[in-house]
């Protein structure tokens, strides 16, 4: 599946039709990544705006010189951070939110190696064989149950749970490097 | 485990026996994290329905950035906009800057169960804000009045302006002063409660015809539903929080659980009618904790208690 990639990397900065553009391509699958550390949905969309927000303030003059993915990415991936730190929270979710935090600080957004993490991913994606991309899809993605899954498709929860984990083996392997 | 637990179908007991096991084994701490930034790489994968959801908010934003612009351009001609927004996704305009300015934005200061915090606004006005507590104000001050939002209690002493009062917002109504000490009782779901130390000040029901209502020194007032309720105190011992003290004088165990709920941001479930009514005098601190005081008053009147975790419940009887 392809993305309209909203930018190129001839003109360094960014006009408003091109701002609203990836910020049409990138807000929910961005929301998504930070949920993923965050605990919350809520909280996952406040700390997307106001990367947003940050890179709007600051379009007339930014120039990014790698691309806008590993850019937005990095933003994000460094605003979820502080937000752990900082974050005060109950004590039964203490221990989770520091095992995220740890995973968060290890992860390579790209902006280093200079790879773009959004084309590897969708690649590995890709490769999987078609029924375990689709039920990966839908519970990673879609944010569906395996109950759910499995009366879309009328397969059983079992099976279900079982194409997950080879999904999970095989993108584990390709995107080893990443994580 | 991992992978359900990923996957979100955990309950919270094998969620917790989990994290404890992926505490204590750095093999499996090792694999915890590589599956959890797997979880977050594979989610940048684009969903169906990702541009509507986008783009809504996208036109939600700008929305609420063309009426400031608006106000503005009415307001002050020569002021360029700048985009002011509130953090934490309070979709409000909040205010017009002069370019070399930098923006104003809101701030956020919130307190934990076993911790009251003491700040300073950009005005110098100082604030000390209860155990689980919030207070959102800009970083600067600008326009007309000094506006701050509570939910929870706080003792503030604001700085004297008196060309820019300083109102405190809460869910039932404002409190307007010039500068003056006083407490706000304010937590969510609860009559807000505003007590004068020293100065004095008004309290105005926003959008409703109740006349606003101005209060003196060791006065009280509530509102409470249809009107407002004045009382008085003589001895200002409730604020000792700002010590870290609670202290409670003669008074009925139902209400000190009340508090004790708010401040210890759990439930209290008291199954005894008599000891429900009964009164204690007691002084504890803030730090001691919730289990530590409880068990102090069970010496006095020798309850039982139950904590159920999965609830965060205490039950007491």
């Amino acid at each position: 599946m392809n993305r309209a990639t909203p930018i190129g990397n001839s003109e360094p900065k960014l006009t408003r039709e091109r701002f609203d553009g990836i910020y049409i391509a990138y807000f929910r699958p961005l929301c998504r990544f930070a949920a993923a550390y965050v605990l919350s949905m809520q909280t996952a969309e406040n700390i997307v705006q106001n990367v947003f927000v940050f890179l709007w303030e600051k379009h007339n003059t930014l120039q990014i010189h790698t691309n806008i993915s590993s850019y937005l990415y990095t933003l994000v991936k460094n605003k979820c951070i502080d937000y752990l730190r900082h974050q005060k929270t109950a004590r039964e979710y203490r221990a989770e939110q520091a095992l995220k935090l740890a995973a968060l600080e290890q992860l390579d957004t790209g902006l280093v190696s200079g790879e773009d993490i959004e084309k590897t991913v969708q690649q590995a994606i890709d490769k999987l064989p078609p029924k375990c991309r689709e039920i990966f899809i839908l519970n990673r993605v879609e944010g569906k149950k395996y109950r759910e899954i499995a009366d879309i498709l009328e397969i059983s929860v079992n099976t279900v749970e079982n194409q997950m984990g080879i999904a999970l083996k095989k993108l584990r392997k390709d995107l080893e490097h990443l994580l | 485990m991992l992978q359900r637990y990923f996957a979100g179908e955990l309950t919270p007991s094998e969620k917790e026996a989990l994290v404890d096991a992926v505490e204590k084994d750095e093999e499996l701490r090792k694999e915890f994290c590589r599956m959890q930034n797997l979880k977050a790489i594979t989610s940048l994968f684009p969903a169906s329905g990702d541009a509507e959801r986008s783009t809504s908010r996208l036109l939600q934003w700008r929305k609420s950035n063309l009426r400031m612009s608006y106000r503005s351009f009415a307001g002050y001609a020569a002021a360029v906009l700048v985009f002011g927004f509130v953090l934490w996704g309070l979709l409000q305009p909040l205010t017009r800057s002069v370019p070399e300015e930098p923006a104003t934005y809101m701030m956020e200061v919130s307190t934990t169960s076993h911790r009251h915090k003491t700040f300073k606004l950009s005005d110098g006005t100082i604030v000390c804000l209860n155990a689980s507590s919030v207070l959102r104000y800009p970083n600067k001050f600008s326009g007309d009045e000094r506006r701050v939002m509570l939910t929870g209690e706080a003792f503030f002493e604001v700085a004297p302006d008196e060309t820019m009062p300083f109102i405190v917002a809460t869910e039932q109504y404002d409190i307007r002063v010039l500068g003056t000490k006083f407490n706000v009782f304010a937590y969510k779901d609860h009559d807000v409660i505003t007590s004068l130390v020293e100065g004095s000040l008004e309290v105005v029901k926003p959008a409703a015809e109740f006349p606003t209502v101005r209060i003196r020194p060791y006065e009280s007032i509530a509102w409470e539903g249809d009107g407002w309720q004045r009382s008085t105190f003589s001895e200002p011992d409730f604020i000792m929080w700002r010590e870290g003290i609670y202290v409670f004088d003669n008074t009925p165990f139902k209400e000190i659980t009340d508090k004790l709920e708010l401040y210890y941001a759990t439930n209290i479930v008291i199954a005894n009618e008599e000891l429900a009514q009964y009164r204690f005098s007691a002084k504890f601190r803030q730090d001691d904790g919730l289990e530590s005081i409880l068990k102090t008053m069970k010496k006095i009147y020798g309850f039982e208690m139950d904590k159920n975790r999965q609830t965060n419940t205490i039950t007491i009887e």
